[in-house]
C-alpha cells in the first residue's frame, strides 16, 4: 500500500513538474507548482517525517506560492511568449537541452565505469534517527548545524540585495551599458607612447 | 554554547569576510548616491585583514587539518591555500572594479557586497567535508554570481547572461544535489571523511561497502556530483554558459568568475575525490573505482582543453576569446586532477596559482582596453602596442604565460602539471595537452599581432595609470614567479595542500 | 675570471634593460649600447677562444653551476666545450655584425635593438646551458624576440610568416617539453635508485651524489651506459607498442629538426627568410638554424644512443633529401632571398648527413659545416639586403649587368658565391668533403649510395649560385640601374670579416678542428652503441 501511494506521488511531483515548464501561462506554472509540493509533501508523510510534511505545506504551498499568485496577478503577466518579446531576451531551449542531456549522458557513463551486476541497494540508516520530533531537531539545528544555519541566512541576504540591486530602478543620468559610445572616451588627445 | 564560542578562532576569517559585506551593506545604505570609492578602500582593508587572519593560520596548522564548529569546518592547508586565492582574486577584482572607466562611481555599494558574499561562499566550500556546508557554500557563490552577472542592468547582453547562468547553474545544482542526496542515502552521512572511511560505531556505512555491494548507485551519486562541480568550473560538456556568461557579464565579474569561483570549484572538485578515493584507510575496491574515474576525468581533460582552444581560435571578441580560453585551462588543470595523485594534485593548485597571475592579468588587460576604446574586439587593438607599450608589454607577458612558454610561471605550472600525469601514467594527455599549447599560441597571438604587427589605427590614447600599475607588478610576478623567484610559498604551499588532505599517493605502476 | 659564460650570456641582457630607459628619441645612444652590449661579448668570446680554453680537453670548461629550482631540481649549469665553443664566438660576431647593419632601420628602433640583445640572450644560453630545463628556457626564449623581428620589421607579409615560424617552432619544443619531462622523471628515479650500475655509470662524471636530474651530461653518461630506457615509468619503457629510447628520440629529433630545417619540416624557413629584415634574416641562416643541428649533437643523440643507432640511417636519408631538394628547388627561385634560404636547407642537409656516417670525419665535418654555413649564408644575406635596400626588389630576372656598375658589390658577392658552393680553398669545401668523405668511410651499410646521391646537391647548388649570378650580374645593364649606388663602406666592413673567416678556414681549417676534435671523439664513443 505505501509503495503503490510512493509511485503515485513520485509520478504525480514529476508530472507536475513537467507541468511547470510546460506550461504556457505563469499562472498554471504556478499551480502545477503547487502541486508538486503536495505530492512531496505526501512522500514527505509517507516516510515519517510529519514535521517536515507541514512544513512543507505551510511554508512553500501556503505562503510563497500565495506570494507568487500575487506578483502574477498584480503584473498581469501573460503569455510566456509575450514576456519574452517584451524583455528582448531568449534562452536557447536547445543549448539546455544539451546540458541536461550531456548530464544524463554522463550519468550513463558512470554506470559505465561502475562496470558491472545490479544488485539491490542497501541504503543506511540516517544517524539522527529522531530527526522528526520537534525538539530533536531543533536542538541539532543549533548545535551541530549552527554554521549551515547561518550560512542559509546570509544567502537569503544575498539573494535578496542581489534581486534589488538588479530589480532597482535606474536613475538618471547613469550609464546605461549598452557597450558602446561611452562619454569618456572623448577626452582630448594624449602625447604619443614613449616607446 | 560555550563550545561553539571556542571554536570561534578558526573560523575568524570567515567571520571577518561576514562582518565586512554587513558593513559595506549598511555604509553604503548610509552614504547612498556619494561616490562608492570609499566602500572599495574598506572592502581592500577588510580583505587585507582576513589574508593576514589566514597567514596566521597557515602559520599555527600543521600538517594534518583540524575540524570546528562541530566537523563541519575543516580548516587545514589545501582550504587556506585556496582561501588565500580567493582573497588574492578578490583584491584583484575590487581594484579592477574600482578602476574600470565603463562603471558608475556612486552607489554600486552592493557590487562590493556581492562580491564579498561570494568570497564567503567560496570560503565555505573550500574548507568543508561536509556535502552540506559545501553546497550552501556553492550556492552562496553561484547566487551571488548570478546576481553580478547582471549588475549591469542597461545592457540586454548583462541581462543574458545572467539569465543564461542562472538556469544553467540552477539545473547544476539540481543535478549535483540528486548526487548528494543519493550520497547521503548509501552512506547516511554528509561527511565525506565518514563516506571514504567509516569506522566502527559512527553510524555510517562507508562507500566502499557500498559499493562492494552494488557499484551502479554509487557510480551513479558520485558522477552526479562531479557533474555539477564540472559545471561550476566549466568542464566540457558542461561549459554551455561559459562563453555568453563571460561575455555579458561586467569584466571585473568574469575576472572573478573566471579566477575566484573556477579556483573555488577545482577545490570542491579536489576535495571530493581526494577524500573519496584517495584518503588512506579507503578500501581498495574503491581505490580501483578511484582510477576509473581518474580515467574518465582524464578523457574530460583532453576534449576541454581541445575544445576549448578550437573554439577559441574563431573568436573576434578578446572577451569571449579569454572565455574560451579559460575553459581550455579548466582542462589543463583537470589533468592534475586525474593523475589521481597527491602529486597530481599539488600540481593542479600550482597550475591554479599560475592561471590566477595571468588570466588576472590578461582580464585586467581587457578592461584597460574597454576603457580605453570601448570596445572588445581583437581587430579594435590595433596599434595599441605602440601607443599604450608598458600595457602592452605587460598583455604579451600573459599571453606567453598562457600559452605556457618560459620563463613564465605558466610554463612551471605546465611543467609540474605534466609530471605528474605522466608519473600517474598519462602520457598520452601529456602529448595532448602539448599540442593543445600549440594550438592555443595561435589564437593569444592573434592578441600580439594585433597590438604590434598591424599598423596602428586612430584611437584615444587615454591612460589609466592604475590598472597599468596593477597589470605591470602581476607581469614582473608572472615572470619571477616562472624563474623560480618565489618557488618557497608557492610550491611550497601547492604541495603541502594534498599533504593536509591526507591523501597517500598511490603507487602508480599497479595502474 | 671566473663566470665568464654568464657574463657572455647575461651582458646583452644588461644592454637591453639599459636601452629600455633610454628615451626613444635618442637613437644615437640606443645603437651606442647595442654595439657596446653585442661588442663585449665577443671581446669575452675571442679571449676565452684563444686564451682561457684548454682545447686538448673533451671536458665541459668554464663551469658555473648551482641550483637554481630545487623543486624541480633543475641548475643553472653552464660550460662549454669543443662543440659548442667555435659556435658562441659564432654567435658573438654575428650578433655584433647584426647591429651595425641594422643601421637602416628607421622604425622603432628602441624595441628593435632590445629584442635584438634578448634574443642574443637566447641563443648564448642554448650554446652553454648543459642543464635541460634551462636549455630548454633559453630555447623558448628566443622565440618571442624572433616572433617581433620579423613580424613588426618585415616584409609585407611578415604577419604570416612571423606566425608560421613561431608555430612550427613551438611545435617542435612542445614535443620535446614531453621527451624531457619523461626523461627527468626516469632520471629522478635512476638515480634515487642508486643503484650500482647507476653509480658506476656516473662515476666519470661531476653529477655523481648531485640529484642533478636535469643535468645533460648525466643524461649523456646514463644514456651511454644504456639505463635510461623509460623502465621506472608507469609505462615500463614500452609506450604503444615502442620503445621508450625511440619515442624520445623521435621527439627531440623532431623537436631540433624544425630548426634545421630538415626535409619534411623546413617550408617556415623560406617565407621567414622572406619577410625577415636583412640583419634578422642573417642571425636567422647564421645561428638559428645551427641551434638546431647542435641540440641534435648535444641534447638529443648522446642521451638516447640507441635511437640513434636505430635510425641513422633514416636520418642520413632526410640529410641527403634535404640536400638535392634543397638545391633543385632553389633553382626554380626567382626571389634572390628565397633562393637563398632553399640553398640553407640544402647545405643543413650536409650537417645531418655528417652526423648520421657517424664517423670522425663526418662529425667533425659537420661540426664545421654548421660554422662555415654560418659564415657563408650570413654573407650571401647581407649581399641580398644590399641590392634590396637600392632596388626595393629582389626578383632575379630584374637586374642584369650590374657588374658594370657595382664592381666592388660583385667582386663580395663573387666570394660569398664562390664559397657558398664549395670552390676548393675556401672553407664550404673542406667541411663538404670533409662530410661527405666521413660518410663515405661510414661503416654503415649504405650510406655510399646516399654520397653518390648527394654530390648530385653539389652540382644542382653550382647551378644555381653560377645562374643567379650571371643575371644579376653578367649580360646587358638593365638601364633603370645605371645609376644605382655601389656598395658603402658599413655594408663592406659587415661582410669583411665574414668573408676572411670564409677563406682563412678554407686554408687553415685546423683552427677549428683541433678546438672541437676531443669533443667529437668522446662524442663519436658516447654514440657507439656497444
Amino acid at each position: 500500500m505505501a509503495e503503490t501511494l510512493f509511485y503515485l506521488l513520485s509520478i504525480g511531483a514529476i508530472a507536475c513538474g513537467a507541468g511547470v515548464i510546460r506550461a504556457r501561462m505563469p499562472l498554471f506554472s504556478v499551480l502545477c507548482l503547487l502541486g508538486a509540493f503536495f505530492c512531496l509533501s505526501g512522500i514527505y508523510l509517507l516516510a515519517g517525517f510529519q514535521f517536515l510534511a507541514v512544513t512543507q505545506l505551510l511554508v512553500y504551498a501556503g505562503a510563497i506560492m500565495v506570494l507568487f499568485l500575487f506578483v502574477i496577478m498584480l503584473l498581469n503577466l501573460g503569455d510566456e511568449n509575450e514576456i519574452a518579446r517584451q524583455s528582448g531576451i531568449a534562452l536557447s531551449g536547445k543549448q539546455l537541452a544539451v546540458a541536461g542531456t550531456s548530464a544524463g549522458v554522463f550519468a550513463l557513463i558512470g554506470v559505465l565505469t561502475a562496470g558491472y551486476g545490479i544488485a539491490p541497494v542497501e541504503t543506511a540508516s540516517t544517524r539522527a534517527s529522531g530527526i522528526d520530533e520537534l525538539q530533536t531537531l531543533a536542538v541539532e539545528l543549533f548545535s551541530r548545524y549552527m554554521l549551515p544555519f547561518e550560512a542559509a541566512s546570509l544567502l537569503l541576504l544575498l539573494t535578496m540585495i542581489g534581486v534589488i540591486a538588479i530589480a532597482k530602478r535606474q536613475r538618471a543620468g547613469e550609464p546605461t551599458h549598452t557597450g558602446a559610445g561611452f562619454p569618456w572616451t572623448k577626452e582630448p588627445l594624449d602625447e604619443e607612447s614613449t616607446l | 554554547m560555550n563550545a561553539y564560542i571556542e571554536q570561534m578562532g578558526l573560523i575568524a576569517p570567515e567571520l571577518v569576510l561576514t562582518a565586512l559585506s554587513l558593513f559595506v551593506l549598511t555604509w553604503d545604505l548610509l552614504k547612498k548616491g556619494r561616490n562608492s570609492d570609499h566602500i572599495g578602500y574598506a572592502t581592500l582593508v577588510g580583505l587585507a585583514v582576513t589574508g593576514w587572519l589566514l597567514l596566521q593560520q597557515w602559520g599555527m596548522l600543521g600538517d594534518k587539518g583540524t575540524q570546528t564548529a562541530f566537523g563541519m569546518v575543516t580548516i587545514d592547508r589545501f582550504g587556506t591555500f585556496f582561501k588565500l586565492f580567493t582573497v588574492g582574486s578578490m583584491a584583484v577584482v575590487t581594484l579592477f572594479v574600482m578602476l574600470d572607466k565603463n562603471e558608475r562611481k556612486h552607489g554600486i555599494g552592493e557590487y562590493y557586497f556581492l562580491l564579498i558574499g561570494a568570497s564567503i561562499g567560496a570560503f565555505f566550500m573550500v574548507s568543508t567535508n561536509n556535502l552540506l556546508l559545501l553546497m550552501l557554500g556553492l550556492e552562496l557563490l553561484s547566487l551571488a554570481s548570478y546576481s553580478l552577472a547582471g549588475f549591469h542592468k542597461g545592457s540586454k547582453r548583462s541581462a543574458e547572461a545572467a539569465l543564461k547562468y542562472i538556469v544553467f547553474g540552477g539545473l547544476s545544482a539540481g543535478v549535483m544535489l540528486y548526487g548528494i542526496s543519493l550520497l547521503y542515502g548509501l552512506t547516511g552521512t554528509l561527511d565525506l571523511g565518514l563516506m571514504g572511511h567509516a569506522p566502527e560505531g559512527s553510524g555510517a556505512v562507508s562507500l566502499a561497502t557500498q559499493f562492494d555491494a552494488s557499484p551502479i548507485p554509487v557510480a551513479i551519486a558520485v558522477v552526479l556530483v562531479l557533474a555539477g562541480f564540472a559545471y561550476k568550473v566549466s568542464v566540457v560538456p558542461f561549459h554551455f554558459w561559459t562563453p555568453d556568461v563571460y561575455e555579458g557579464a561586467p569584466t571585473p565579474v568574469t575576472t572573478f568568475l573566471a579566477v575566484g569561483s573556477k579556483a573555488a570549484g577545482f577545490a570542491a572538485l579536489l576535495r571530493f575525490v581526494g577524500a573519496l578515493f584517495l584518503t588512506d584507510g579507503v578500501d581498495a575496491s574503491i581505490v580501483a573505482y578511484g582510477d576509473r574515474i581518474g580515467f574518465l576525468l582524464a578523457i574530460l581533460a583532453a576534449i576541454t582543453m581541445t575544445l576549448g582552444n578550437l573554439s577559441a581560435l574563431r573568436q573576434g571578441s578578446l572577451k569571449r576569446m579569454l572565455a574560451y580560453s579559460s575553459i581550455a585551462h579548466a582542462g589543463y588543470v583537470l589533468m592534475g586532477a586525474a593523475s589521481m595523485t597527491s602529486e597530481g594534485f599539488a600540481a593542479a593548485m600550482f597550475y591554479l596559482a599560475a592561471y590566477y597571475c595571468m588570466n588576472l592579468g590578461a582580464f585586467g588587460f581587457l578592461i584597460y582596453f574597454e576603457g580605453v576604446t570601448g570596445k572588445d574586439d581583437i581587430d579594435s587593438l590595433k596599434g595599441m602596442g605602440w601607443r599604450h607599450p608598458v600595457v602592452a608589454w605587460s598583455m604579451v607577458v600573459f599571453l606567453v604565460a598562457l600559452t605556457g612558454l618560459p620563463p613564465t610561471v605558466g610554463f612551471y605550472g605546465k611543467l609540474i602539471l605534466f609530471y605528474a600525469a605522466i608519473d600517474a601514467g598519462l602520457a598520452w594527455l601529456v602529448i595532448i595537452a602539448a599540442i593543445n599549447s600549440v594550438i592555443s599560441l595561435f589564437y593569444y597571438f592573434r592578441v600580439a599581432k594585433s597590438m604590434f604587427l598591424t599598423e596602428p589605427v586612430p584611437q584615444v590614447p587615454m591612460r589609466q595609470h592604475g590598472l597599468a600599475g596593477i597589470l605591470c607588478v602581476l607581469a614582473v610576478v608572472t615572470v619571477l614567479a616562472g624563474l623560480g623567484a618565489f618557488k618557497d610559498p608557492l610550491r611550497g604551499w601547492a604541495d603541502e595542500g594534498p599533504a593536509s588532505l591526507e591523501i597517500y599517493a598511490t603507487d602508480a605502476g599497479s595502474r | 675570471m671566473d663566470h665568464i659564460l654568464s657574463w657572455i650570456t647575461f651582458l646583452p641582457l644588461i644592454g637591453m634593460i639599459a636601452i629600455l630607459f633610454v628615451p626613444k628619441a635618442n637613437t644615437s645612444l640606443i645603437k651606442t649600447i647595442a654595439l657596446a652590449a653585442t661588442g663585449l661579448p665577443l671581446v669575452l668570446a675571442t679571449w676565452l677562444y684563444f686564451g682561457l680554453f684548454d682545447k686538448m680537453s673533451a671536458d665541459l670548461q668554464m663551469v658555473d653551476r648551482f641550483t637554481w629550482i630545487a623543486g624541480l631540481n633543475a641548475e643553472y649549469y653552464v660550460g662549454i666545450d669543443g662543440l659548442s665553443i667555435a659556435l658562441v664566438w659564432l654567435t658573438a660576431l654575428l650578433l655584433f655584425i647584426g647591429v651595425p647593419a641594422s643601421f637602416g632601420i628607421n622604425k622603432a628602433q628602441k624595441s628593435y635593438y632590445a629584442l635584438l640583445l634578448l634574443l642574443e640572450v637566447g641563443i648564448f644560453g642554448v650554446f652553454v646551458a648543459q642543464d635541460y630545463f634551462l636549455f630548454y628556457v633559453f630555447w623558448e626564449v628566443m622565440l618571442l624576440p624572433m616572433y617581433f623581428l620579423i613580424g613588426i620589421w618585415g616584409g609585407p607579409r611578415r604577419e604570416y610568416a612571423a606566425i608560421k615560424f613561431f608555430l612550427y617552432t613551438l611545435a617542435g619544443s612542445v614535443l620535446m617539453l614531453v621527451a624531457l619531462v619523461a626523461l627527468r622523471l626516469d632520471m629522478g628515479a635512476l638515480i634515487d635508485s642508486g643503484t650500482a650500475e647507476v653509480v658506476s655509470a656516473l662515476s666519470g662524471t661531476e653529477d655523481l651524489g648531485r640529484n642533478a636530474y636535469f643535468s645533460i651530461p648525466a643524461m649523456t653518461a646514463l644514456g651511454g651506459a644504456g639505463l635510461l630506457t623509460g623502465s621506472t615509468l608507469p609505462f615500463g619503457g614500452d609506450f604503444l607498442g615502442m620503445q621508450f629510447t625511440t619515442w624520445v628520440f623521435w621527439f627531440l629529433f623532431i623537436g631540433f629538426a624544425i630548426k634545421v630545417p630538415v626535409f619534411p619540416f623546413h617550408t617556415w624557413l623560406p617565407d621567414a627568410h622572406v619577410q625577415a629584415p636583412t640583419p634578422i634574416s642573417v642571425i636567422l641562416a647564421g645561428i638559428l638554424l645551427k641551434l638546431g643541428g647542435y641540440g641534435m649533437i648535444r641534447a638529443c643523440f648522446p642521451i638516447v644512443p640507441q635511437g640513434f643507432d636505430d635510425y641513422s640511417y633514416a636520418l642520413g636519408v632526410l640529410g641527403v633529401i634535404s640536400i638535392v631538394y634543397g638545391a633543385y628547388v632553389a633553382l626554380g627561385q626567382t626571389d634572390f632571398k628565397r633562393m637563398v634560404a632553399y640553398s640553407s636547407v640544402s647545405h643543413m642537409g650536409y650537417v645531418l648527413l655528417g652526423m648520421a656516417a657517424l664517423t670522425e670525419w663526418g662529425m667533425s665535418g659537420a661540426a664545421l659545416q654548421m660554422f662555415n654555413h654560418g659564415t657563408s649564408a650570413a654573407v650571401l644575406f647581407l649581399v641580398v639586403g644590399v641590392i634590396y635596400d637600392r632596388a626595393h626588389h629582389r626578383d632575379l630576372n630584374g637586374f642584369g649587368g650590374l657588374a658594370q656598375v657595382m664592381p666592388r658589390y660583385w667582386a663580395l658577392t663573387t666570394l660569398g658565391f664562390f664559397a657558398a658552393l664549395g670552390l676548393p680553398g675556401l672553407a664550404g669545401f673542406v667541411s663538404e668533403a670533409m662530410t661527405l668523405v666521413g660518410a663515405y668511410q661510414s661503416p654503415r651499410p649504405g650510406f655510399k649510395l646516399l654520397v653518390i646521391i648527394s654530390v648530385l646537391g653539389i652540382v644542382i647548388t653550382a647551378a644555381f649560385l653560377l645562374w643567379a649570378m650571371q643575371r644579376v650580374f653578367l649580360g646587358n645593364l638593365n638601364p633603370k640601374y645605371k645609376d644605382i649606388k655601389d656598395i658603402n663602406a658599413r655594408e663592406v666592413l659587415c661582410q669583411a670579416p665574414l668573408l676572411f673567416l670564409c677563406i682563412f678556414l678554407g686554408i687553415l681549417p685546423h683552427y677549428l678542428l683541433d678546438w672541437m676534435r676531443p669533443s667529437v671523439a668522446l662524442l663519436i664513443q658516447n654514440l657507439t652503441v656497444n
